[in-house]
């Protein structure tokens, strides 16, 4: 009998005490990001951890109020990525690119460079960032074996390159692309030439008019069409008999794009090409160089003028 | 204290601890408590101004419904709070704008989805496919329309898993903003789509989870591009499949 006293006293004791710990504090997001603002590391903290709840309502509060506190949380952000890991590591790196904090671009470099399987989040950062010490880091990612990681790094370069209205940010992509361009290393170009494209500095035109004669003649092509230097009109045209039709297309597009009237005669030619979406983008060019309606042949036999691929 | 006391009281000391564990416990709906529950979603694809009609078990689905709600423009979205309890829903869209009367061809209308059971507080979320009634058959406004036109691939997450639960949405311009023209089914655990049109065309597409309006941060979103920052346009021809259409979505930070 005593024994099952003392048993059942035990058992009792263990059940209240473990009833103690389900009654956890109700913390609320708002009351976080509050204290955070007025300095409390404590409720920074607990914020980050937060990125990482299960429900995605909880993160991206979370993630919201954490970039609202601002400069406040960068250190405390930059800790903790040392010890987080996947979807938290991408929120804090994330963070960090939203809050814009220059203190971070080592950080951030080093991520990009290493081998996180989320480091193509550094690379949007940076591009928030916009600062050009990291240039020579996103150059370099342009040929990263993940596509995710090429196509944020092209896209903070262009963003690094618009984020100064002088020419400071854009000598030094130029700088590092016409090393890109020059390498014989280099795998893939077709985020580099995207780069080139939107960048629109006639420097960097020789380097991707040589690609045309090589792999990635599509993107080169797209390129100078987005360059709209008229020393491509030529080239160009002659695309516009290439074997793919993918290239013919290409080449139209571009073509319009530079709106030199020096192309007419032979995009006029491919009105009357065997593939429906060469002589849609051909009628397509014309009426932008021209500024008047091209009609051309549907799948159906149909004389009819390109809708418009714009809202 | 007798043994039989004794007892008594270690039992009712035992009695009052489970008692007080269960306070720590979620709260579980039960006879006379008041669980609210928001049931929301889309009628696709989409369906503006359609007519979401809620039925309690037992009632008559042909009849007059518990509630009606109306969904949104532009995004066919809806919500609506209930209490606990079994739920039939269906949307159906007349043509003539009653809300009332049989469904002739013409008007659209969704399978009863249901039973629903709402037992605790939170959200749901409940996306229908409304088909348009032509004659005796039904023709599907949603994108697994059967025509010979079609292009399909996989979407994966960050990680390069197949990515479950997430829509292609295609638009017919590049900017892909406002309505998407076509909506596929949402993606299995392999995260394969295959998507029909009605036609051939120029085409740009995203997947994402969330329908309707912008990406907001926590959304999952990804667009098509060959290789380029630029979103990629898709050429089909009619009655041509393109495969290995692939997309690669991650969060909306």
């Amino acid at each position: 009998m005593k024994k099952t006293i003392i048993a059942l006293s035990i058992i009792m004791i263990f059940m209240i005490s473990l009833c103690s710990c389900y009654k956890e504090e109700f913390v609320s997001v708002e009351m976080l990001k509050n204290k955070a603002l007025s300095g409390d590391e404590a409720a920074v903290r607990k914020l980050i951890d937060l990125v990482d709840a299960n429900d995605i309502k909880t993160q991206s509060e979370a993630y919201e109020a954490i970039i609202s506190v601002g400069a406040k949380a960068v250190e405390i952000l930059m800790d903790e990525l040392e010890k987080a890991g996947g979807e938290k590591k991408e929120y804090i790196v994330a963070a960090l690119g939203m809050i814009k904090d220059k203190k971070a671009v080592g950080k951030l470099v080093a991520i990009l460079k290493g081998n996180d399987k989320r480091r193509y989040a550094a690379a949007f950062a940076l591009g928030h960032i916009a600062d050009t010490k990291a240039v020579r880091a996103l150059v370099d990612a342009l040929d990263d074996n993940d596509a995710e990681v090429k196509k944020y790094a092209a896209i903070s370069l262009i963003k690094i390159n618009n984020s100064d209205t002088g020419m400071a940010n854009t000598d030094i992509i130029i700088k590092e692309l016409t090393r890109f361009f020059g390498s014989t290393d280099v795998l893939d170009k077709n985020f580099a030439l995207s780069v080139a494209g939107e960048i629109k500095d006639g420097r960097i035109f020789d380097a991707v008019l040589k690609e045309v004669g090589g792999r990635h003649k599509e993107q080169a092509i797209w390129a100078l069409g987005k360059l709209k230097d008229t020393r491509a009109v030529k080239v160009l045209a002659k695309e516009l008999t290439d074997p793919d039709w993918r290239i013919r297309v290409a080449a139209a597009r571009s073509l319009g794009s530079i709106h030199s009237e020096d192309a007419v005669t032979a995009l006029e030619r491919n009105l009357s090409d065997k593939n429906v979406f060469v002589r849609e983008w051909a009628a397509r060019a014309l009426e932008d160089i021209t500024g008047r309606d091209y009609e051309y042949t549907d799948e159906e036999g149909k004389a009819i003028i390109p809708t418009s691929l714009y809202r | 204290m007798t043994k039989k006391r004794l007892s008594c009281f270690i039992i009712t000391a035992f009695l009052a601890a489970a008692l007080l564990i269960s306070c720590g416990q979620p709260t579980q709906s039960g006879k006379g408590e008041a669980v609210n529950a928001t049931v929301k979603g889309a009628v696709m694809a989409p369906l503006e101004k359609a007519l979401v009609y809620v039925y309690k078990a037992g009632m008559d689905l042909r009849g007059p419904p518990l509630v009606t709600i109306e969904t949104a423009e532009l995004t066919g979205e809806f919500a609506v709070d209930l209490p606990a309890g079994t739920y039939f829903f269906v949307a159906r869209k007349r043509v003539n704008d009653e809300s009332i009367g049989l469904i002739v061809p013409g008007d659209y209308k969704s399978n009863t989805i249901g039973p629903v059971e709402i037992t605790k507080s939170g959200e749901m979320i409940l996306d229908m496919t409304a088909r348009r009634k032509i004659g005796d058959t039904k023709e599907n406004i949603a994108s697994d329309v059967k025509s010979n036109t079609s292009f399909s691939g996989t979407i994966y997450d960050s990680d390069g898993a197949p990515l479950a639960g997430v829509r292609i949405h295609v638009y017919d311009h590049i900017q892909m903003s406002e309505r998407p023209k076509f909506v596929s089914d949402k993606t299995g655990p392999d995260g394969r789509y295959r998507l029909y049109l009605p036609e051939g065309g120029t085409y740009y597409i995203c997947a994402r989870d969330r329908f309707g309006g912008p990406p907001k941060v926590g959304d999952m979103y990804g667009r098509y591009d060959q290789g380029t920052i630029d979103q990629s346009a898709i050429m089909l021809k009619n009655g041509e499949h393109l495969t290995d259409i692939d997309i690669t979505a991650h969060k909306v930070w």
